[in-house]
């Protein structure tokens, strides 16, 4: 059964002959597995390592790899954060690697810190809560909780924080530039829902704003380059990195070479609740604001205040979120005050006072923290102990954050968000009854009782075969929209569920059923219901098998026609949930639906294989 | 019997209980109403806060209305004006739309928009007049043809007029007064070419490119006196008037800005003084252009512009002593079928309630209660100073006044005075697209030096490439052509109109033929049978008359109607059908179709016959290898696509590109590069088409007797002579039907094509099927698009009767048994 005979097989020729059959099989077979095994692969990633060609994912046995990742998603994915809280040593996230010496004390310090002086809202941001097209771990928890106030219900939550979200999705707050001038933490609505999660978030779910990094950042490195040395020379003095420059908190001394670029980022950049006012300015105040309102009736009707004179009125601490004093004094911040009224309150700062009140002296610190500062002055944000241990600390809960997420992002979107799981599964199944029903009876019933009128209806079917399938698209489109069945299941199955082709196909198969077999079971006393159940269906099952699949390929990859039928996000299919979230979702989410979406048709597959491969129907010349 | 009756009793009593509790439920239920768009939760901004409590405001005040946004599915790649059109015809509409200026034509002439006027009739007119700045009136209160009264069809909710923005810092680094703009086009070329400084990244100014590019002109084109559209009362027609003196006196003056040569410091001859490609709005940003048009909005005025950094000044005047200022409004229409044919997910609705609710949707948005609310709001977040005066003074926060940035309420005035609308006639939704061919092209030419050295002879250039465009923008945006072309257009399309009625009837009438059986049918007395039969037969015969003959009939129908979604469609005969033949957008797709079937066919067609001849001959790993082959017809196209598009990306971290590079060629652009997109989106589907094609010649080859090889061993033949002689021969009439069949397939690609890059880069792809589906699925020109797929089904159709004459002539038989 082969063209190449079973004589000579061992002669050279047909060797050389065999292993170039081997050779091309085999380079054909690498470029067919390798692009899924790519797939794969990509699906475990996220952008900073979606560069690489690597089949297993390096961060699955590699720590830097997966401390680039983490770095990543715990700065939620924005790298001038990661330039804030390690100025001028990153700028992105494939640079990120390990430090080279990492002390536990001062992160050990750094905590109790926290535990003791609890920051504010506006010190800190939600780590890995968001990024581009992915859920992160601190947004999945922020949504479940959300989900489970509004009884999983989208409407619910938008009527209670009047909003228009369309998905769950949706429900994630990108709180960004924390540090500048313009940002508000809010009190009231969806805004304040999410303050409250903020404050109860664990330590390790923050990384803080850090001031006086984007200081260097916003003042210093635009100024005098990337490099330290020009700015060393400048100001006469030798630090190795950016980060080691400590940033005064009162305004430095006329002629100091920062003076200019610390009352331009006081007063006009950073957010008013990193700044002191000291007790001076109040004076100022008061009489900025007398001349402003003239009557202290017309400034307590604004500031729905009742003051009795503006001597009265002191600057509040802490600043309240929003309001018109706020408006007043950060115009006073930036139009009026002195720079002698206003100091850097950065988090930093207090770190430092709080080990201040705790060692006493310098050389206490170092003794205990293993340390050698020459002052508290020079102690700089820890940021690098703090990513570091975090990351130590939940090391494999990491990794299998990152093994997972992707998928839990495509599930969450298949299964709650446009449900296009469920409805597959039920178009499919929609689908398959009605292909191994209407055109096996159909067939059947022309095949078994061959009607007077046979022909002519086998014509009025086979006649659609010369229908222009291009013209048909647009009418049946409309006939659904007019009959209303648009978004609906109906819309998906009707069209297709009879088809003139394979009525023909069946019946020539019923046809070539025995003859005799009817004729003896007729004899036996077998009614038309058994011999078309017992009979008929039971021969007839291999065919039925292919049809079967044949149904469920057709639903299941259909793209365009429920893209343009269903465009209901409630009736999104899977496909065309694939095409949407593949607009929006990051890479590795897209690449992880797609495994998702493989798996059904590779199932059937392994299944089913037989019936496959036998099920091919070759036409024959007669 | 007495178990009956208390069975019954009981039943009653629950329907009862079902009825009352249905009434109770259905008076407290409140009415649904979808509005194109609601706060969006993500946003932290002032001016989304300040939207949110007025939806609470809105709620507080109606609280039998419930608000849900509108969420449409889009396409990757579609042009934004569409989507609403899409979502109307996928039954999934908003019943609050948004309309602009260049797109209310659309809208109103499809009937897609409910008249206000009943509404507004009850309101008093004061209100409107804080609302509708003058100059709208003539956008939202108009004419639709046919019509014999003006109707109001939408209302703003924001007025914009868009003005000269530009950034004080950047105007002080230049040496220039950060208090004073350019005041008219001199003065603005001068800034431009002081802020310029292409060495080092820094330009006078944006100018768009792209296919909307013109966009950046007709600002200047109203400067100098001249209009895009005007208006023909007696006529009652637009017309495309941009071809002028005027138009092309802001034409020289805008191939100035782009085009004149002039050195810069570092001695480097540099071209313009704006910027047209690149990151301009990161650049913009930081600092690095000086000046741009933007929109200053009379609700918002700058939003969240920092008047310390930004300047705002009436548009430059032009030649004609005004500037040209666009007017421009954000604007919401009732959707004429809300809540009859938009209706999925809310169950059934009354539509006259429906609109009822839109409606105070509508008033309330923009009302002073709701502008009030968002004066607070925004004054509370810190941007009272950037807030509209006459806002401010009338609701009672004058001591912000002093604050207000100077002029920029007056450059408000001053614009609103003397801009223009944004064009708003016939189709305008395209009117940047036909303005920017003859721009582009005198780009071109201006900088190939080929537009003349004198005045004179540039003006006439200039003149002629826009009388050009003029002409064709009067064809094919507005629809209007000389009365001789168009009978003489009619007449042919008469003829090709014939010969597709032919070509169909006789293709009917061969396969009716073909199909009829030689000899008579043997009829059998089936009497007994006959209820059974109808039962069998009945869900099919059904649904092939409903979903394919009466599809059929009403499809041959559309092609010569104006079809419309909503209202009634005129018959226009053979209209569709002129207009398709003379349209070389279409001729092109044709011949975009061709190249895509000669690709997949030439490439795709002969690659399973191979795979199947090497895996039977293969001597080990049979099964192995045809598990493998297998592999990509295990996942669905759409995943196929995908895994392609991962591969065809463009950047140095593309996986091919990667690969390119590793072995030392250049990269490559892949679906981004005109020249190879085609070849790009054919070569995922003969990847995944090879295996699974190759099962039906393998299971074909098992059934060539093996005497056939054994006789040919003895004559001596090689394998190659096997091949040719005994495999070919026996495999021939498969091959034929396997064609017919791929041909007809290759002819529908759209879906491959919609994913991988609908259409692009610059039209490179757009196949003719992908064309029919834009326009009846974006631009709901549903008798055009018909008109289109008959067309091209009369390239088919010869196939079509070759396949069903081979069909019939074959035995079909399942392959069995594996050769184990």
């Amino acid at each position: 059964m082969s063209i190449i005979g079973k004589v000579g097989r061992k002669s050279i020729r047909v060797r050389i002959l065999n292993s170039s059959i081997h050779l091309v099989l085999i380079i054909g077979a690498l470029t067919m597995i390798y692009p899924f095994l790519l797939m794969i692969s990509f699906s475990f990633k996220s952008n900073v390592d979606s560069t690489s060609l690597h089949l297993i994912p390096a961060f699955i046995y590699n720590d830097e790899a997966l401390y680039k990742k983490y770095i990543e998603s715990r700065y939620n994915e924005e790298s001038s954060r990661l330039m804030d809280n390690y100025p001028g040593s990153w700028i992105s996230f494939s640079e990120v690697s390990l430090p080279d010496s990492p002390n536990q004390k001062i992160y050990q310090e750094w905590n109790k810190f926290l535990t003791a002086n609890p920051p504010s809202p506006y010190h800190y941001y939600v780590a890995e809560h968001y990024g581009r097209g992915i859920y992160p771990y601190a947004q999945r928890i922020f949504r479940k909780e959300l989900r489970k106030e509004n009884d999983n219900s989208l409407i619910e939550f938008n009527q209670k924080y009047n909003t228009g979200a369309q998905s769950w999705e949706e429900i994630v707050v990108e709180e960004k530039d924390i540090y500048r001038r313009n940002f508000v933490s809010s009190k009231t609505g969806y805004l304040g829902r999410f303050r409250e999660f903020k404050e109860e978030t664990p330590l390790w779910m923050r990384y803080f704003v850090n001031p006086e990094g984007t200081f260097i950042n916003s003042e210093l490195i635009p100024e005098y380059g990337d490099d330290i040395a020009s700015f060393n020379q400048a100001n006469g003095s030798n630090y190795s990195k950016w980060s080691d420059i400590p940033i005064p908190r009162s305004v430095p001394e006329i002629g100091d070479l920062l003076r200019d670029k610390w009352i331009h980022y006081t007063k006009r950049v950073i957010n008013i609740r990193h700044l002191g006012i000291s007790l001076e300015a109040e004076q100022y105040f008061q009489n900025m604001l007398a001349e402003k309102y003239n009557e202290i009736t017309t400034l307590n009707k604004t500031w729905k205040s009742n003051f009795t004179d503006f001597s009265n009125i002191s600057i509040p601490d802490p600043i309240p979120d929003s309001g018109a004093m706020v408006e007043d004094l950060a115009y006073f911040i930036q139009n009026v005050a002195l720079p002698e009224h206003l100091y850097l309150n950065s988090i930093t700062n207090e770190f430092r006072d709080f080990l201040v009140n705790k060692f006493k002296t310098i050389n206490e610190l170092n003794s205990t923290l293993n340390t050698n500062y020459a002052s508290f002055k020079d102690i700089t944000f820890p940021t690098e102990n703090i990513d570091y241990y975090n990351f130590e600390e939940r090391k494999s809960a990491i990794r299998k954050e990152f093994l997972w997420r992707n998928y839990a992002m495509a599930l969450d979107q298949m299964l709650s968000d446009a449900r296009s799981l469920q409805n597959t599964a039920i178009y499919v199944m929609l689908a398959i009854f009605l292909a191994i029903t209407v055109n096996p009876l159909a067939a059947y019933a022309l095949s078994r009782f061959k009607p007077r009128f046979s022909y002519q209806i086998i014509l009025l079917f086979m006649l659609t075969m010369a229908f222009p399938a291009m013209v048909m698209g647009i009418p049946n489109f409309l006939m659904l929209k007019n009959l209303s069945l648009l978004n609906t299941f109906w819309a998906l199955v009707l069209p297709a569920a009879a088809d003139g082709y394979f009525i023909f196909l069946l019946k020539g198969f019923f046809d070539s059923l025995p003859r005799e077999l009817y004729e003896s079971a007729s004899l036996d006393g077998a009614g038309e219901f058994r011999l078309f159940w017992q009979f008929t269906l039971y021969l007839s099952k291999p065919i039925l098998a292919v049809i079967a699949l044949g149904a469920f390929n057709a639903a299941y990859r259909n793209f365009l026609f429920a893209f343009l039928v269903c465009q209901d996000q409630s009736m999104w299919t899977l496909m065309v949930h694939i095409y949407e979230l593949m607009q929006r979702a990051s890479s590795g989410v897209g690449y992880a639906a797609l495994v998702i979406a493989a798996l059904p048709t590779l199932g059937v597959f392994i299944f089913f294989q037989n019936i496959i491969i036998e099920g091919i129907v070759i036409p024959m010349e007669k | 019997m007495r178990y009956i009756k208390i069975v019954l009793f009981f039943f009653c009593l629950l329907n009862i209980f079902n009825l009352v509790f249905d009434i109770s439920l259905v008076g407290a239920e409140p009415i649904v109403i979808k509005v194109f768009e609601l706060p969006d939760p993500r946003k932290t901004d002032a001016y989304t806060k300040a939207n949110i409590a007025v939806i609470e405001a809105f709620k507080k005040k109606y609280p039998d209305i419930e608000l849900r946004s509108f969420s449409g599915i889009k396409i990757d790649g579609m042009d934004l004006d569409s989507g609403p059109l899409m979502a109307i015809a996928g039954g999934v509409a908003p019943d609050i739309m948004y309309v602009n200026f260049r797109q209310s034509d659309t809208y109103i002439q499809n009937n897609f928009l409910y008249p206000l006027d009943e509404f507004m009739a009850r309101e008093e007119s004061e209100v409107f007049d804080l609302r509708v700045e003058k100059p709208v009136w003539q956008v939202i209160k108009r004419k639709k043809k046919g019509d014999s009264e003006e109707k109001v069809w939408m209302l703003p909710y924001e007025t914009l007029v868009r003005v000269l923005m530009y950034r004080k810092d950047v105007f002080k680094r230049a040496g220039l007064d950060p208090n004073q703009a350019p005041r008219n086009w001199q003065e603005f070329k001068e800034y431009a070419q002081i802020l310029s400084d292409p060495g080092n990244g820094n330009y006078g100014t944006i100018l768009a490119s792209g296919p909307q590019a013109a966009y950046d002109w007709l600002p200047f084109l109203w400067a100098a006196g001249g209009d895009a559209v005007q208006y023909d009362q007696e006529k009652e027609l637009w017309e495309a008037t941009f071809a002028s003196q005027a138009g092309v006196t802001a034409m020289e003056f805008y191939l100035e800005l782009t085009t004149s040569e002039w050195e810069d410091a570092n001695g480097r001859r540099q071209n313009g003084f704006a910027i047209r490609e690149g990151d301009w709005g990161y650049m913009w940003k930081d600092g690095k252009i000086g000046m741009r048009m933007d929109y200053l909005s009379q609700q918002n005025m700058s939003g969240e512009y920092d008047p310390n950094l930004y300047g705002f000044a009436p548009s430059p005047a032009g030649p004609s002593g005004k500037g040209g200022s666009e007017i421009n409004c954000r604007m919401m229409g009732i959707f004429s079928e809300a809540g009859i044919s938009n209706n999925a997910g809310l169950g059934d609705r009354d539509p006259k309630e429906v609109r009822e609710a839109a409606w105070k949707y509508i008033k309330f948005y923009d009302s002073e209660e709701a502008r009030q609310i968002r004066l607070k709001i925004m004054i509370e977040n810190g941007y009272g100073r950037m807030q509209n005066p006459v806002f401010l003074k009338r609701y009672g926060y004058e001591e912000y006044l002093r604050y207000a940035p100077a002029g920029w309420l007056e450059t408000f005035q001053t614009a609103m005075r003397e801009g223009t609308p944004e064009p708003y006639g016939d189709n305008c939704q395209k009117v940047y697209e036909f303005m920017t061919y003859p721009l582009d092209e005198l780009i071109k030419l201006d900088l190939n030096g080929s537009l003349g050295v004198s005045k004179e002879e540039r003006r006439k250039a200039i003149f002629s490439v826009l009388k050009e465009a003029e002409q064709r923008t009067n064809e094919e945006m507005i629809g209007t052509i000389p009365e001789e072309v168009k009978i003489k257009r009619e007449r042919i399309a008469g003829i090709i109109a014939a010969l597709i009625i032919l070509t169909f009837a006789f293709t009917l009438w061969r396969v009716w033929k073909i199909l009829t059986p030689e000899a008579s049918v043997r009829t059998k007395k089936n009497n007994k049978y006959l209820f059974y039969i109808t039962i069998l037969l009945a869900p099919a015969v059904i649904s092939i008359l409903m979903w394919k003959y009466i599809p059929m009939i009403s499809g041959s129908l559309m092609a010569v109607q104006d079809f419309k979604l909503v209202g009634d469609s005129q018959f226009i005969g053979v209209g569709n059908l002129a207009e398709v033949l003379f349209d070389p957008t279409w001729w092109a797709s044709v011949g975009r179709t061709l190249y895509y079937m000669s690709l997949s066919l030439g490439l795709g067609f002969f690659p399973p016959i191979i795979l199947a001849i090497l895996l039977q001959e293969v001597s080990h790993g049979k099964l192995f290898y045809r598990v493998i082959y297998y592999l990509p017809a295990v996942i669905s196209g759409v995943i196929v696509i995908y895994l392609w598009k991962l591969l065809y990306s463009p950047s140095d971290s593309g996986v091919l590109n990667q690969i390119l590079m590793s072995i030392g060629l250049p990269k490559s652009m892949w679906i981004r590069d005109e020249s190879i997109a085609m070849l790009c989106v054919v070569l995922p589907g003969i990847w995944a088409g090879m295996g699974p094609g190759s099962l039906i010649y393998l299971a074909a080859l098992k059934n060539i007797p093996n005497d056939m090889y054994e006789a040919a061993d003895i004559d001596g033949a090689g394998f190659f002579a096997k091949v040719w002689h005994i495999v070919l021969p026996s495999l021939k009439g498969l091959i034929i039907i396997q064609f017919i069949a791929a041909f007809i397939i290759a002819a529908q690609s759209s879906d491959f094509i919609l994913i991988m890059t609908f259409g692009g880069p610059n039209e490179a792809t757009r196949v003719a099927d992908l064309l029919i589906f834009e326009k009846a699925y974006l631009y709901l020109k549903f008798g055009l698009a018909t008109t289109m797929a008959w067309l091209l089904s009369l390239l088919m159709m010869g196939f079509t009767i070759l396949q069903i004459k081979y069909i019939s002539k074959m035995e079909f038989r399942t392959a069995k048994g594996d050769d184990k």
